[in-house]
């Protein structure tokens, strides 16, 4: 399967950089398992991303949130939205990115979103223990979930 | 007694950064006056006394996400100047070679993503469709090559830098790359595609330019002197000499930019933290001058790239003296300028020594100041530092696009409001005309005031009592 993972937020604000961090992490998994995989990383989602899509099979979208989820993490099939925070290009969401996509004619993977709930927000450069036990637990959940809908 | 009322536009979208319209009506609804403002301040020029001059090109390309590079340029010549040093022709070629994907990444930015939605879609049209979105509903196959030639000038700045946004590549003394071989020619498969597509954007304006001439040519133009750097009178992007055009199109005075202080003045008014620059000899407001692609176009007398240069011939035909004052314009100029720099990298990637590891020098002089001015996508951008003898910064001062630009946007504003305000009931074609206008200079208010922000419109409208008796909020 050919997948792209595209992790974006400030690795600068702590939490927020699991996005980057772990989009290496779940497409290094992905390749042992025999699937080519590859990465996106970026401090926000723009535009262009929306080109990235094509000829995948699968996008996976990884991200901070400050939803705090009942088990650290969300792993959930994003859907088209064409509403866009603010009516600027900072606000990108993954699902507007697939409705952007869409609207220009490219083939649509399916498009997952793993959000890892965040607790620090403030500078620096490292994750909090909270959090990245949270995404450790999120990726054991990534593993199942692939397993379960695309093996 | 006349009761006044302030409309207010708060914060302006689809710019870089936020700023605030406030139009003043009387009862009759007939517009007194109309502002822009700038609220924000960020003070780069107050909290980075005390650092190391060596520092700035990484510290200062923060003030802006859109147009890190050019910081990072103009702060990388003002340390070769304190250093008192000329850097290598191979370094100077990577330095522009970055600088053009900046150019060429941030037009295609404002042009396909940010403006063409009100261009094509029409300023009337519905808030939630007027954006890249709607642009891509009803053109997918343009919306498509707008990102794509966005992405190859991100593309540049990446390979060269390590990342799109807040690229580390020059140094002072040179810059800390090369390019590889296999680099320059991924690069230059993609130049024929690239070229297609910002043609056909230029001839996409010339067709909507065309087909409302008349409002286009009244909308928002103002009178102003124009400037740009330019070098044997071609248009130049990255070096040469300032030149200031009066509005007529006479050379007022040309100028090496290390004595920008001879000749710009700042003017300041308390209402907002954008200052108002100006040519000295004519003083406030009569010396005030544009800046940006349509400047530029009208400072330089040549474009000294194939394509551009007949693009740029064909322009000059729009008035008699070949000077464009028209706003809307700047969309047109902008694009002419997006098509040299595809043939600026397309001309470094052709010559040898672009792949040349002759990358750097070094010098242990420390100058008392030194002075970077480039032009950054939005207009001439200048930073200028003093160091003490340890090379530590004790004062700086930079002037940026976006202010060189603040009394035509003010101005401009106010003759839109003029013309289309007649009353208290405004339709949202109106606002988003005000918009426009701004939207028009591409400014980065980011840089201007040295500030980041997003929120989403607001409207006000308030009576002269403080009274708010209208709130408008989209997004």
């Amino acid at each position: 399967m050919n997948v792209i993972v595209l992790g974006y937020g400030n690795s600068f604000r702590r939490d927020d950089g699991v996005g980057q961090r772990g989009a290496y992490v779940i497409a290094e998994w992905l390749n042992e398992i025999g699937h080519e995989a590859t990465t996106w990383v970026g401090h926000q989602l723009l535009p262009e991303v929306a080109l990235e899509l094509e000829g995948k099979d699968l996008a996976i979208f990884v991200d901070a949130s400050v939803d705090q989820y009942s088990d650290g993490y969300n792993i959930a099939e994003v859907t088209s939205s064409a509403d866009i925070d603010g009516l600027n290009l900072h606000t990108c969401t993954p699902g507007w990115i697939k409705h952007l996509a869409a609207q220009m004619g490219i083939d649509m993977p399916k498009i997952v979103m793993v959000s890892v709930s965040g607790v620090d927000f403030d500078f620096g450069e490292s994750l909090s223990c909270i959090c990245m036990e949270r995404f450790n637990k999120a990726l054991e959940g990534f593993k199942k979930y692939f397993t379960d809908n695309f093996c | 007694m006349t009761e006044v009322y302030k409309l207010e536009i708060n914060p302006v979208t689809r710019i870089e950064g936020h700023g605030k319209i406030t139009v003043m009506l009387d009862e009759a609804g007939e517009v007194k006056e109309a502002r822009f403002h700038v609220t924000q301040y960020r003070g780069f020029e107050v909290f980075t006394k005390g650092r190391d001059f060596r520092e700035m090109p990484v510290i200062t390309p923060r003030i802006c996400g859109i147009c890190p590079v050019s910081h990072h340029l103009a702060s990388a010549k003002a340390c070769d100047d304190i250093l008192g040093v000329t850097i290598t022709p191979a370094a100077h070629k990577l330095r522009e070679l970055m600088h053009m994907g900046q150019i060429v990444q941030s037009h295609a930015l404002s042009f396909f993503h940010l403006s063409s939605p009100d261009i094509l879609l029409g300023f009337d049209a519905p808030v939630k469709i007027r954006n890249v979105v709607g642009l891509a509903e009803r053109y997918p196959e343009l919306a498509k090559k707008g990102i794509l030639l966005r992405k190859f000038g991100q593309e540049i700045i990446k390979t060269l830098g390590g990342k799109k946004v807040h690229p580390w590549h020059s140094i002072p003394g040179g810059v800390n790359r090369s390019l590889t071989p296999q680099e320059r020619d991924n690069i230059v498969a993609q130049i024929p595609e690239m070229k297609s597509i910002a043609l056909e954007a230029i001839k996409l304006i010339k067709g909507y330019l065309e087909e409302g001439k008349e409002e286009a040519k009244e909308f928002a133009t103002v009178e102003t002197a124009y400037m740009g750097l330019v070098r044997d009178g071609n248009l130049e992007l990255y070096d040469g000499n300032i030149r200031i055009k009066a509005p007529r199109g006479r050379i007022l005075d040309e100028f090496d930019p290390k004595d920008y202080l001879k000749y710009i003045g700042e003017h300041v008014e308390p209402w907002s933290y954008l200052k108002f620059p100006f040519y000295k000899s004519l003083g406030f407001p009569h010396g005030s001058y544009r800046v940006g692609p349509l400047a530029r176009l009208n400072a330089a007398d040549n474009i000294d790239t194939p394509q551009a240069s007949k693009e740029y011939a064909l322009y000059k035909q729009i008035t008699d003296d070949g000077i464009v004052p028209y706003t809307l314009y700047y969309h047109y100029a902008r694009l002419i300028e997006a098509l040299y720099g595809i043939e600026r990298i397309e001309q470094l990637l052709s010559d040898p020594e672009i792949t040349s590891s002759d990358l750097r020098v070094t010098s242990k002089e420390i100058n008392p100041e030194g002075v970077g001015v480039i032009e950054a996508p939005r207009g001439t951008l200048i930073h200028h530092y003093w160091v003490n003898e340890s090379g530590v910064i004790t004062k700086v001062n930079l002037i940026v696009a976006t202010g060189h630009n603040n009394y035509a946007m003010n101005k401009g504003v106010e003759a839109v409001a003029k013309k289309f305000i007649k009353g208290r009931d405004i339709p949202e074609g109106v606002f988003n005309r005000l918009e426009h206008v701004i939207r028009a200079y591409d400014p980065c208010l980011s840089c201007s005031t040295h500030a980041v922000g997003k929120m989403p419109l607001k409207l006000e409208l308030i009576s002269s009592a403080g009274e708010v008796i209208k709130e408008v909020v989209r997004g």
